[in-house]
């Protein structure tokens, strides 16, 4: 591999990473900080949540979900930050093919000397590396705030595999938006649609699966299923559920390498 | 020129109904600059992205240095330069991070080569790709085409958008290259460009290849303007009545005429009148072009 297109990618996306990764760490930081006085008041957070009906508890978690660290960290970033850094995966993902067609420069990319599976891999590599180096900073951040609050007792193996958790859930969300970006000539606003109905219907199944019984057994169908963040912070990597993640990549990633090898480019 | 460099058998294209390229069958030899000459949708630029394997062809086949355009593309590709006929950029780099991108993507260091091309073409790389004119645009196009030094190059409608002192300079630069041994397959509607460059055109109508010919000789004998002036008044019948004459026009002593092919009648009859003047004029490419495809068309 060159690496030339996943430099170029990455480069592309540098001033969009850090705004993400500051912006995420600053709120993660805000969030941690909270725990503190959350705590102090765990008596009347823990009342109000079990006085709210049945369904709703669910939904928001039960009434560990705000008094224990991992509860909070759960319930105010991973519920929120996998559907927000999914609207920007499906940029990176539907702008790496279709993008590229539509500002015409697919045409000279092709023409060097590189494999299209190769070009398409970079592209994805890039993108990878832009999730992984958002998550990284808010990772970090968090870390920093066990050490600066010492009620937020998170263990940072558990933060850490947590992080790895909702980048495989991001990047399989961003393999939904590379599929459709290699199998649809063109169509960029279809992609860019078609992917973030997927995103935003997938994060409701599962979120709503938790309150309301006849969506429940849709749930395993979503992404989202396969990245329990509350258990990934308790308890640390959760094997089953990456193997999951990790298929799902597999299969979109070489689901989009097929449809890119195979279609006419530009047209 | 006897290597074969560009070989196509049979090449199709088509987009539903619609027939981008029949049955295309060209050979392009090592050394020389074929012309493919066509109207805006003859086909022109289909062919080469199919060449370029950023299309594919829906039948037939094609080889590029005896290498298959499908299977081999990554080994072709490291041998050509493409010069497109839309240039777009990144608009977020610098010619010079351009070229650099271009270096790491090939795997080849051209930088100097680049610095050359943009003093010859009067090209600042360090000119942001942002807002560029369509001149400019096209400059760095051929410097990025050129700057590896590839021994095929195709050029796709090359000086669009170049002023006449640019273009005379990718002239210069088409012509060293092809002193050098390389290749230039040059797609063009500009017969004046075809007409200075190349040594064979290849005419592309609605998707078909009407005719490949070397341009000296498509321009000496598809047909010349014939100007007579005799000394005294003439029968311009007797003209009209030879084989191969057309688009007589005449008056008393003077006679212009169309004549394809042999011209040994035409002296002779001539020879019976005691003529003052006698003028051949090769036909432009743009009359050659007109032939072929009937005014309407062209």
């Amino acid at each position: 591999m060159t690496w030339a297109i996943f430099r170029k990618s990455f480069r592309d996306s540098r001033f969009a990473l850090l705004g993400w990764g500051i912006g995420l760490g600053a709120y993660a930081m805000l969030v941690a900080s909270l725990f503190s006085t959350i705590k102090e008041q765990e008596a009347e957070i823990r009342k109000l949540i079990e006085s709210m009906p049945k369904g709703f508890m669910n939904f928001v978690g039960g009434a560990d979900v705000l008094t224990t660290p991992e509860g909070l960290i759960q319930a105010r970033i991973f519920l929120t930050v996998p559907l927000l850094l999914g609207f920007y995966v499906i940029v990176l993902g539907i702008g790496a093919i279709s993008g590229e067609e539509r500002r015409q420069t697919m045409d000279v990319l092709v023409t060097l000397p590189i494999p299209r599976w190769q070009l398409l891999t970079e592209k994805w590599l890039s993108t990878g590396a832009v999730m992984a180096c958002i998550l990284a900073i808010q990772c970090t951040a968090l870390s920093i705030s066990t050490r600066l609050w010492q009620d937020v007792t998170l263990n940072v193996g558990n933060l850490i595999a947590t992080h790895i958790g909702a980048w495989l859930l991001l990047m399989s969300i961003g393999g939904v938006a590379f599929l459709l970006s290699a199998a649809l000539p063109m169509h960029r606003r279809w992609g860019m649609a078609i992917a973030s109905a997927y995103l935003v219907a997938s994060y409701l199944i599962y979120n709503l699966g938790n309150a309301v019984d006849v969506i429940k057994p849709f749930q395993s169908f979503t992404a989202f299923a396969y990245f329990d963040s509350l258990k990934w912070l308790q308890s640390g990597f959760q094997a089953g559920q990456a193997l999951v993640l990790v298929g799902l990549i597999a299969i979109l990633y070489s689901a989009s390498l097929y449809a890119f090898e195979h279609r006419d480019l530009g047209t | 020129m006897s290597t074969i460099v560009i070989q196509t058998q049979g090449l199709s294209k088509h987009y539903g109904d619609f027939v981008a390229l029949r049955d295309l069958n060209l050979t392009v030899y090592a050394g020389e600059i074929f012309g493919y000459l066509g109207p805006n949708g003859a086909g022109k630029t289909t062919t080469i992205r199919t060449l370029l394997d950023i299309i594919r062809p829906s039948a037939g086949s094609a080889t590029i240095f005896s290498k298959d355009i499908r299977q081999d593309s990554v080994k072709i590709h490291a041998q050509l330069g493409y010069l497109p006929s839309e240039m777009t950029f990144y608009e977020n780099m610098t010619a010079r991070q351009y070229v650099r991108f271009l270096e790491r993507a090939r795997r080849t260091s051209c930088m100097a080569e680049a610095e050359r091309l943009a003093q010859r073409l009067d090209f600042d790389l360090n000119r942001s790709l942002e807002g560029l004119s369509t001149g400019n645009k096209r400059k760095i196009g051929i410097i990025t085409t050129l700057m590896h030094r590839p021994p095929l190059l195709i050029l796709d409608e090359p000086t669009s958008g170049l002023d006449p002192l640019m273009q005379q300079v990718f002239n210069e630069l088409v012509r060293e290259v092809q002193n050098e041994g390389r290749t230039i397959f040059l797609s063009s509607h500009n017969l004046n460009e075809v007409q200075a460059l190349c040594d064979r055109v290849g005419i592309l109508r609605q998707g078909e290849l009407t005719d490949v010919e070397s341009v000296d000789k498509l321009t000496r004998l598809s047909f010349r303007w014939v100007h007579l002036e005799f000394a005294e008044a003439v029968d311009a019948r007797a003209f009209e009545q030879l084989s191969g004459v057309s688009h007589l026009q005449a008056d008393t002593t003077k006679v212009k005429l169309q004549v394809t092919g042999d011209m040994d009648a035409l002296i002779k009859l001539a020879a019976q009148h005691t003529i003052c003047d006698i003028r051949v004029e090769d036909p432009t490419l743009e009359e050659i072009f007109l032939k072929y495809y009937g005014r309407d068309n062209a």
